[in-house]
């Protein structure tokens, strides 16, 4: 008799064990998820930031450049709540219209020298680099939630509430590719 | 900052903004041409050395004395007491000495040096708010406070000793918490949120840190602690990452230097503190030999060694030209 409540009691403290393991578990992927999706927005607001100051550097340029106007012209929208495969081609807009603007620029040295213009080229050195660091965030997040998902025995939670893996911020092509150099 | 620790600081300050170069060592130990200094170098290291050689002998005979002339041991006592005195004196006489025509020379011609005061550092309440060591501390010495710019970037160091001082039956211990240099430079931009580095070697292995990077030497090396994930990552893009564990390996594969020496850094502000636990002490003449050389070339080649190991850390710090503004990227 007293084995078997011995017994029934070691059973149900490893139930309630792993009752608490299972629930602690799934609310640690939950708090992933957050993370991960402030890490996103994170990138957004880093994104609309360069963005706004790409705009006032096109219209500075505009200024010097007024029959330039197809080539300045290029305008992105901007919406909230976009994947991260849209995130990462707007940003790669947001590279050309850059390219675009300095090539203006080189031909311009009235431009290049103003005030105005080699500010906002700061402000925008300033953007990318808090870009650079919302995506570096992001993926770190990821990688930890990635990573969660995989590994035994938190993978059985994950199997059993279906969840999968999350995206990278990943490179644009163009820029895995060598520079190439000319004179 | 408690009330005495700020008008201390401030007292400090005015000291320093009230003085131009000539007048930080005057008086004591004025400028000299190079064979007066080495006489009196030569002078001094004979005196400190005698003196020190004799009170070993008196406290020496003292000791064994005590078996056999009982109390009266204790007179020999207070003569070996009076030969150390004696021997500070002039060890101290030839640290101003060589401070004012050696030390300082070397200093402006490496840095644009403001200030060098080898009797000050940098004050208690700008350690203790950097809240870089987290071990009890309760007491502070140091020397040799620079300050001045570099590459047009502005800095100030000196040598720190932390303390934890306990009294007991026995007497006091004294327990070393932290010796050796601490390095203020200026960012050129004002940061939201703190990050702190310490080396693992001081906090241990285990030590949880809240942001995680790419770079996993670095995680293994540094607890890295920061209120606002963002922040972190802005500040330790992966170059900067290198460039921080090119400058630790500098501050600790140094002969003479602790081969364990730790590295921690705090960027807060507009400003970052490295804190460089090597166990020495900068710009002193006798280092860790108790004989001085009185060897002009060899003593300027000495502190021109110590001079290079700070700015070799700063040099490989301002690399990253997103948090520091040198006047080399201006021109």
């Amino acid at each position: 008799m007293e084995a078997v409540i011995i017994i029934s009691a070691i059973l149900v403290i490893a139930g309630i064990s792993i009752l608490a393991w299972w629930i602690g578990t799934g609310n640690n992927f939950h708090r992933k998820q957050v993370k991960i999706n402030e890490a996103l927005s994170g990138i957004e607001v880093a994104l609309t930031n360069r963005f706004d100051k790409l705009t006032k550097l096109m219209d500075v340029a505009r200024g010097f450049a007024a029959h330039e106007k197809e080539t300045l012209s290029m305008v992105i929208s901007m919406r909230k709540g976009m994947n991260i495969g849209e995130l990462s081609k707007a940003s790669a807009q947001c590279d050309q219209l850059m390219a675009r603007i300095n090539a203006v620029a080189e031909a311009y040295p009235e431009l290049r020298s103003a005030e105005m213009f080699s500010d906002l080229q700061r402000g925008i050195r300033e953007a990318e680099a808090h870009l650079q660091a919302a995506r570096r965030l992001y993926n770190s997040n990821v990688t930890l939630f990635n990573t969660a998902i995989l590994v035994f025995p938190s993978s059985i939670v994950a199997n059993s509430k279906n969840l999968q893996k999350f995206d990278f911020f990943e490179a644009e092509e163009a820029k895995k590719q060598d520079v190439k150099i000319s004179f | 900052m408690r009330q005495s620790d700020r008008v201390r600081e401030q007292r400090y300050n005015t000291f320093l903004h009230g003085l131009d170069n000539n007048n930080l060592n005057t008086g004591s130990c004025p400028p000299m041409d190079e064979r007066e200094l080495t006489a009196r170098i030569r002078n001094l290291t004979r005196g400190m050395r005698s003196n020190t050689t004799t009170a070993a002998i008196f406290m020496i005979a003292a000791v064994a004395g005590f078996f056999f002339i009982g109390p009266f041991a204790f007179a020999l006592g207070i003569v070996s007491g009076f030969f150390g005195l004696n021997a500070m004196f002039y060890k101290n006489r030839l640290k101003c000495l060589v401070s004012s025509n050696i030390v300082r020379g070397v200093l402006s011609d490496t840095f644009e040096l403001t200030h060098y005061a080898p009797g000050c550092h940098i004050g208690q309440s700008t350690i203790k708010e950097s809240m870089l060591i987290q071990r009890n501390w309760n007491n502070l010495s140091g020397s040799d406070m620079v300050e001045g710019f570099y590459k047009g970037v502005r800095f100030r160091f000196s040598d720190i000793h932390l303390e934890q001082v306990t009294r007991s039956k026995n007497g006091k211990k004294r327990v070393t918490v932290f010796k050796g240099q601490w390095l203020i430079i200026g960012l050129a931009k004002t940061l939201p949120w703190s990050l702190q580095l310490r080396s693992r070697l001081s906090v241990g292995k285990r030590a949880k840190s809240n942001i995680e990077t790419e770079n996993m030497e670095f995680n293994s090396r540094f607890q890295i602690q920061c209120g606002d994930p963002h922040t972190a990552f802005y500040i330790l893009t992966p170059h900067f990452m290198e460039y921080i564990l090119n400058a630790k390996s500098k501050a600790s594969t140094r002969p003479g230097y602790r081969a364990d020496a730790q590295t921690h850094m705090n960027f807060c502000g507009k400003e970052v503190h490295v804190a460089l636990h090597n166990g020495r002490d900068l710009f002193e003449p006798c280092g860790r030999k108790l004989f001085a050389t009185d060897n002009i070339t060899a003593l300027r080649m000495q502190m021109e060694w110590d001079v290079n190991y700070i700015k070799s850390i700063i040099e490989e710090l301002l690399l990253n030209e997103n948090l520091f503004a040198t006047n080399e990227k201006e021109n």
